[in-house]
């Protein structure tokens, strides 16, 4: 089942998908610039574990997505009303967060998680903590409480569990 | 097309504009580069899911929905990235974050 | 006609942000609005394929998101070792 998810593969669906087209020639091009883009991210040295994310494989990561787009429309909310209310309301502040019990994998996907939701941005992913700035000392809330951590270690460990 | 989707349409294309608009707005109103951040995160995040939503809509179950798709889910994994690269560099050329820690 | 309004308000976010791009007053202030300018790029591309109904544009828009990104991650690279061919420190440098 794991082959489906190898580099080539990819390639070539994604160039099937994109090109609606489907003449003898055109598949030719097709097969021939998969083979090239293969051949010069070998030359890279892009690492093969690299190529095969399993964090988007395993279907765990549907409900996160549900929770995160929930989380995103929130605070693109609580962001809107501040650029929209007159008078200053910004008060920008640093912290760091821990993000322990994480492969880099998980850490990743929680840093840009973070980013993702407006008022949150991650500035320094160092070790097992991260830098966060955010907007206005609430918004810092939610993270503090752990839910997005917790909600990404629970990813990776129901795809440990189902190996 | 049905006059219910059409309105759902209608409403996440109105909701998608008004982020673009709110966050370029945000880009020009907020004090320094870290806070404009986040208002540009609006627009990559919000903005575009939105829209691309609406238009997948619009567009019904073809290949076009998904390119669509795929529009959006390279922004989804684009946009962090450049933040976190642009915040970085700011970092790294001198530029620190304006901070209020009167608060806690 | 729901279409051709979203995409005058993208028109008019991108206006907007120009004003940034050109008052700075960082260099980082600029590249975020250039940035974000490509970004509401795709969105008018793909916007304008459906109103003219011509859905090629969605090819474009992809490509510029591409575009886009890789521009971005390469000034900033560029600002921030001054050179775009610096590989960062890998462990096999060491070695060598």
């Amino acid at each position: 089942m794991g082959f489906i998810f190898s580099p080539i593969v990819f390639l070539i669906l994604f160039w099937l998908a994109l090109s609606g087209h489907y003449t003898t020639l055109l598949l030719i091009l097709g097969a021939a610039s998969c083979f090239w883009v293969l051949m010069i991210s070998r030359r890279m040295g892009i690492n093969a574990h690299e190529g095969k994310p399993i964090h988007l494989v395993s279907w765990r990561i549907v409900p996160y997505w549900i929770w995160l787009i929930k989380e995103i429309l929130l605070s693109t909310w609580a962001v809107s009303r501040m650029i929209l209310s007159p008078g200053s309301s910004v008060r920008p502040q640093l912290a760091k967060i821990p993000a322990n019990n994480m492969s880099d994998l998980s850490k990743v996907t929680y840093a840009n998680s973070i980013t993702l939701t407006p008022g949150t941005l991650t500035i320094e992913a160092d070790g097992d903590e991260l830098e966060i700035h955010t907007l206005r000392a609430d918004m810092l809330e939610p993270l503090k409480r752990g839910e997005m951590a917790d909600r990404v270690r629970k990813i990776e460990r129901g795809h440990n569990r189902e190996q | 097309m049905d006059g219910i989707l059409s309105i759902i349409r209608d409403l996440l294309l109105i909701a998608g504009a008004l982020a673009v608009l709110i966050g370029a707005l945000g880009v020009i109103r907020f004090p320094e580069v870290f806070s404009r951040i986040h208002a540009a995160g609006i627009t990559d995040t919000a903005g575009a899911g939105l829209i691309i939503l609406a238009l997948l809509i619009e567009s019904g179950f073809s290949l076009i929905s998904l390119k669509l798709l795929v529009i959006v889910l390279f922004l989804f994994f684009t946009s962090p990235t450049s933040s976190h690269a642009l915040a970085k560099a700011a970092i790294h050329g001198r530029v620190l974050p304006l901070t209020h820690q009167d608060k806690g | 006609m729901m279409l051709s309004a979203a995409l005058i308000a993208i028109l008019v976010g991108m206006a907007l942000l120009l004003i940034r791009a050109f008052v700075g007053p960082t260099i980082y202030d600029r590249i975020l609005a250039v940035n974000n300018f490509g970004t509401k790029t795709v969105l008018v591309l793909a916007l304008y394929g459906f109103v003219t109904e011509r859905p090629d544009f969605l090819d474009i828009a992809i490509v510029y998101a591409l575009c886009n990104f890789i521009a971005t991650m390469a000034i900033l690279k560029y600002f921030e070792y001054g050179d775009l061919g610096h590989v960062g420190k890998q462990p096999e440098d060491e070695k060598l």
